[in-house]
């Protein structure tokens, strides 16, 4: 699987479909990945967004093996996507982790890092550290039932973190967490991301994943919508749609109305409101900075006095709204 | 290997943490807590117990009554003296009241008498603890054993109190000529704390702990199972538990696969049940050895074993987890599981004795006929080979008012034929055999429809070349044993007499009409017949047999004791540790002629069975040795060790005394040609492993039955089959050959591993190849033909379980 083409690559996905079958008798299907194909390079913070049943969590399974894919590739930092390679070198943070009540914070530690094959010792010198990165220093021995689901998840991400992974998967990592709490954990990624560990985050916290993540890919109904940075995906929401108001610049002139309407010529402009007689806020669709320029030309060449100009950026959460089209998330 | 070593090492921990581990824990260390004062202490010998060490009281009070007067008997006189003066009057009256050969008393004063026998035994145990009872004068005459002089020559003042009762129990022995039997030396007392019960057992060490072994595991086999359940539903949670997402998810992420975590996940389980059996079964050990003095380590066995049985159940429980994920229907299931396996293996055992108890048990082929016993509820009845219709039918049986037979046939269902060791049990199977002396086929047959007549079995005789019974009298009482001399049948009975048929014509007409009109009145009034029955006591009026005992008589009960030489007509009895052979005399009487001491050569209380041919005597004993003896002079020629697994069942003997063939409980056959008595080899043919029954026949061809009423007939010179005698199977038979059976075999028998237990512990496979004597008892082990293989098939199951548990696990998307 490892090539010249996915040396660089932490994951790859290429048509990834994924089709669920339920019932003995009246056997029900359902597709939960329709084709999906996109990569996440090594070293970034790769952010997989999409509402509930979008297929994001069967995605994860299906890089892990903890599912089988029905048709199409995945591969995992260049082992196929379900091996034992592959596994050996990804942390991973469940969605809902459990962990059995029996268990104190150092005992679980030292199971789930023998699960992937650590050695106890190991395990014992790197545990205090890990605890206290993930803010649970000096709760080691307590046992497990008395933790809170905030704690469980920081044991989650310490465990995840045991096997010095080159990619950490996280389901949901700031679930349940306090903000203090989150930005701490946004601490412990952006560190990750600086040593080269590739970061691969599903979550619902939109913002979270804005602060964090270089590109996020977009599934909705098991299909891609977006895939890309998330800079760009302001200028993908506008792209076709004759409705869409592109990058908007919002500005208030103020000068003769027929002045100010003949210096739009050529924009596409909206006067949303009209002050104090001849002062004007108008809405400009501006495609790019160069736009933008020309408008500050032609408003001067005119003699109509620019008092304020705004570039409006298009947020994640409008663009994932649009793109999903659904009144909330 | 080390993420499939933590998922165990989690598990243990999970049992740690678990309270109902600690309960369970609990509740053993207070079993063992209990069970840590019963102890047994050796002690010496000395109580009389009538039934045990006197078999026949009644004869033991007759002897007094005659002998404790004459001054002949000193010895017995010591005896008699000793006794209360109001209880030697009783039993004068117990004694006057009885036959003159000392039949048991019957009528109203059987309570009296029973109170007497009672007070008799009472008042020779008080003589017994009396020191002055010994008196060198009365037993001047005596040849007393080596232990007895022993304790004379030391000084019975010196002896210590126990030493001084064993010493008057071997003089009161001496005194009664053997009607109280010695005894062994050595005998285990049962104690607990300090407290004694009255409980001796007269086994050499090794027997004694076979058989506290055995009951042991028995006991423990319920608290086994009740720990089982407990553990079942404790564990149940294991598997669904792995199946929540959030564990699951995680565990799947892991460099390991998936059939090694389901596995891992289950020896876990298992740490349960392992955590209580090791500490039960270390802690019985444990008690066994420093209580009763038995430190045998096979004990140990049942540790692996019970672990197997709980996994057997598990794998049922991790199956249904991985399947539904529930932990509730994998507790049902697992439950339902449990009651299934109970209903298939009790299916089987009674469609099994059902068939068992109509299997061939004896066969008898003279001229063209073939006969066959069946052993039908403890009762024989004799078929006759129709060849033309391939049918046994039935030619005689006993006679049974209606609903007897169909009780007797429910419950024999649910006994198992195969373990019944004890030849007292039911009416002693008398015949078909034939008689040499007039070739006639005799048997005899109980009357169940009249109670006052059941002691004397009904005699009958048919022609060989037309079977046809007719009844010629009847058969004294208390006959357990025919033996076929040239001479005629030789009838032996409990009281030590051996008569033989001299007449076998029908009886007079007289009689017949006596015996018939006996019968109706039994039919017209059937109470008023039974009791006048009891009440009158009733004689065989035709008397077709006469005498022949030697003067000095030798008693046995067990038709395994006595055996008859057919080429020479001289019979070899086994009299406690003694071979004594009687020949005829020229008054048509046997007479004693020698005897042979072979105590040195039987393990203390082993089950002995003799036979006699040619010239050999041979001796099939318990511990699987067989030991031969010149017929003559009774001097020990070889001992052989054919087998160690089962009881030897029956011996027969070709009529030239060439052929030994042996049968054993575990169906197999073994062969012993006089003419190469080097070895005794299994018989190379097809009924081995399934032989119920062997006989031989004129031809002195071997007839071989089995199970499924088939017959066949082998030349031993050839080792050939000759011919095959196969009955049309019914309904009942092919179900279970076809069906149960085969769903029996591959089904796990997790209720029936403590035979493998008991197989494990009792066997004992420490005997030496060159005939040194083995203290083993095999009268546990030869109940089961194969009883490794509840473990076998159990395991098998089990992987079966685990492989489906493992492929739906591996192949499921969670």
């Amino acid at each position: 699987m490892s090539d010249s083409k996915t040396d660089g690559l932490a994951i790859q996905a290429d048509s990834l479909r994924k089709t669920y079958t339920e019932g003995t008798i009246f056997r029900k299907r359902f597709e939960a990945l329709k084709g999906i194909s996109f990569q996440v390079n090594k070293g970034e913070a790769f952010g997989l967004l999409g509402p509930n049943g979008a297929g994001k969590t069967t995605f994860i399974k299906v890089l892990l093996g903890i599912i089988r894919k029905t048709s199409g590739n995945a591969s995992l930092l260049g082992h196929p996507a379900g091996s034992r390679d592959g596994r050996r070198l990804v942390g991973y943070l469940p969605e809902h982790l459990r962990v059995p009540p029996h268990m104190t914070g150092n005992t679980a530690l030292e199971c789930f890092g023998n699960l992937a094959n650590i050695p106890s010792s190991v395990i014992k010198e790197k545990r205090e550290a890990l605890l206290a990165q993930v803010g649970l220093d000096g709760r080691g021995n307590d046992r497990v039932a008395k933790y809170s689901k905030g704690m469980v998840q920081r044991l989650g991400l310490a465990q995840s973190l045991l096997n010095d992974p080159k990619l950490l998967i996280l389901d949901e990592p700031t679930d349940g967490l306090d903000p203090r709490a989150r930005a701490e954990v946004r601490n412990i990624i952006k560190s990750l991301t600086e040593k080269g560990v590739t970061i691969f985050m599903n979550s619902h916290l939109l913002q979270e994943v804005e602060m964090t993540c270089d590109r996020v890919a977009i599934l909705n109904q098991g299909e891609l919508k977006y895939f890309g940075s998330v800079e760009d995906i302001g200028a993908f929401v506008g792209q076709g749609d004759p409705n869409a108001s592109g990058a908007d610049v919002s500005i208030d002139v103020m000068g003769d109305p027929e002045a100010i309407n003949a210096s739009m010529q050529g924009f596409k402009f909206d006067i949303v409101e009209r002050h104090d007689g001849n002062r004007f806020v108008v809405k400009v669709t501006a495609g790019n900075q160069d736009d933008v320029d020309r408008l500050v030309d032609s408003i001067r060449q005119h003699g109509v006095s620019l008092q304020r100009l705004e570039k409006r950026q298009v947020s994640l959460e409008d663009a994932f709204l649009k793109i999903v089209k659904e009144p909330k998330v | 290997m080390r993420p499939y070593l933590t998922l165990i090492k989690d598990s243990f921990r999970a049992a740690l943490a678990s309270r109902v581990l600690y309960v369970l824990l609990l509740v053993i260390t207070l079993l063992l807590l209990a069970l840590a004062p019963l102890h047994v202490i050796e002690v010496l010998d000395w109580k009389v117990e009538f039934g045990k060490n006197v078999t026949r009281p009644a004869k033991l009070a007759t002897r007094l009554v005659e002998r404790g007067e004459n001054p002949k008997y000193p010895a017995a006189g010591r005896v008699w003296e000793m006794l209360d003066d109001d209880l030697k009057q009783d039993v004068r009256a117990w004694v006057d009241s009885m036959a003159d050969d000392a039949k048991e008393p019957e009528g109203a004063d059987i309570l009296e008498h029973m109170a007497t026998r009672d007070r008799l035994e009472d008042g020779l145990n008080e003589i017994i603890k009396d020191p002055s009872f010994y008196n060198e004068e009365a037993w001047a005459k005596k040849r007393l054993k080596k232990e007895a002089k022993e304790y004379i020559e030391k000084g019975v003042g010196r002896l210590t109190e126990q030493q001084s009762r064993r010493l008057n129990r071997l003089l009161m022995a001496s005194a009664t000529g053997g009607q109280i039997k010695r005894g062994e030396e050595r005998a285990q007392e049962l104690k607990y704390a300090v407290w004694s019960w009255d409980l001796t057992f007269t086994a050499s060490k090794t027997m004694f702990a076979q058989t506290v072994t055995g009951v042991v595991t028995r006991v423990f086999d319920w608290i086994i199972w009740i720990g089982l359940a407990i553990a079942i539903l404790v564990t149940a949670n294991i598997i669904p538990e792995t199946f929540l997402p959030g564990s699951l998810n995680l565990l799947l992420s892991k460099p390991i696969s998936r059939w090694g975590l389901l596995i891992a996940k289950f020896v876990g389980g298992c740490a349960y049940v392992s955590l209580c059996g090791i500490y039960l079964f270390v802690g019985l050990w444990l008690w066994l050895g420093l209580a009763m003095g038995i430190w045998d380590p096979r004990i140990l066995w049942a540790i692996p074993l019970y672990i197997v049985v709980f996994a057997i159940y598990y794998s049922v429980s991790t199956l249904v987890g991985v399947w539904s994920r529930s932990q509730i229907l994998a507790i049902v299931m697992t439950m339902l599981f449990w009651a299934f396996c109970f209903a298939v293996g009790l299916t089987h055992n009674v469609v099994r004795n059902s068939l068992s108890n109509s299997k061939t048990s004896d066969l008898v082929a003279i001229e063209d006929n073939l006969l066959q016993l069946k052993d039908q509820g403890g009762l024989g009845v004799i078929s006759k080979w129709n060849e033309s219709t391939n049918t046994w039918e039935e030619a005689l049986k006993a006679k049974m008012m209606g609903p007897q037979g169909a009780f007797i046939d429910f419950f024999s269902a649910f006994g198992d034929t195969d373990q019944q060791e004890n030849e007292a049990d039911g009416p002693p199977k008398l015949g078909p055999i034939v008689d040499p002396r007039t070739k006639q086929i005799i048997a005899s047959m109980p009357d169940l429809t009249n109670i006052a007549s059941m002691e004397y079995q009904d005699l009958f005789a048919s022609n060989p070349d037309k079977i046809s019974f007719r009844q010629i009298g009847k058969m004294p009482r208390g006959v357990f044993a025919l033996l076929p001399a040239k001479e005629g049948l030789i009838a032996v009975d409990k009281a030590g007499r051996w008569q033989r048929l001299d007449d076998i014509s029908p009886p007079a007409k007289k009689d017949a009409e006596e015996s018939t009109g006996e019968k109706g009145e039994a039919k017209s009034g059937q109470v008023g017949g039974l009791l006048s029955g009891m009440l009158k006591k009733k004689k065989s009026k035709k008397e077709p047999f006469t005498d022949v005992s030697p003067k000095r008589r030798s008693t046995v009960d067990r038709g395994r004791h006595i055996a008859i030489n057919q080429t020479t007509s001289s019979i070899v009895v086994k009299a406690d540790s003694v071979l004594k052979r009687y020949v005829l005399n020229n008054d048509g009487r046997y007479e004693f002629e020698s005897e042979n001491d072979i105590s040195d050569l039987l393990p203390l209380g082993v089950r002995v069975q003799i036979a006699a041919g040619g010239d050999l005597v041979l001796a099939a004993l318990g511990n699987g040795q067989i030991l031969s003896f010149d017929e003559q002079t009774l001097e020990h020629k070889k001992t052989y060790l054919p087998q160690k697994d089962s009881l030897y069942r029956t011996i027969r003997i070709s009529s030239d005394g060439r052929y030994f063939v042996i049968t054993c409980y575990n169906r197999t056959a073994w062969l012993l040609d006089g003419t190469k008595p080097e070895t005794i080899a299994q018989l190379g043919m097809v009924s081995q492993g399934d032989v119920t029954a062997i006989n031989f026949d004129d031809e002195d061809n071997l007839w071989v039955g089995n199970q499924m009423n088939v017959a066949r007939q082998y030349d031993l010179e050839t080792g050939k089959q000759i011919s095959s005698e196969s009955p049309k199977t019914g309904f009942l038979a092919k179900a279970y050959s076809y069906g149960i059976r085969p769903f029996y075999l591959i089904c796990p028998k997790p209720g029936e591993f403590y035979r493998v237990v008991e197989h494990a512990a009792g066997s004992n496979d420490s005997g030496t190849e060159d005939g040194e004597p083995l203290d083993v008892n095999l009268s546990r082990s030869s109940r089961y033909n194969d009883p490794w293989q509840p473990l076998w098939s159990g395991l098998l199951f089990m992987a079966f379980t685990l492989g489906v548990a493992c492929f739906i696990f591996h192949r499921r998307d969670f």
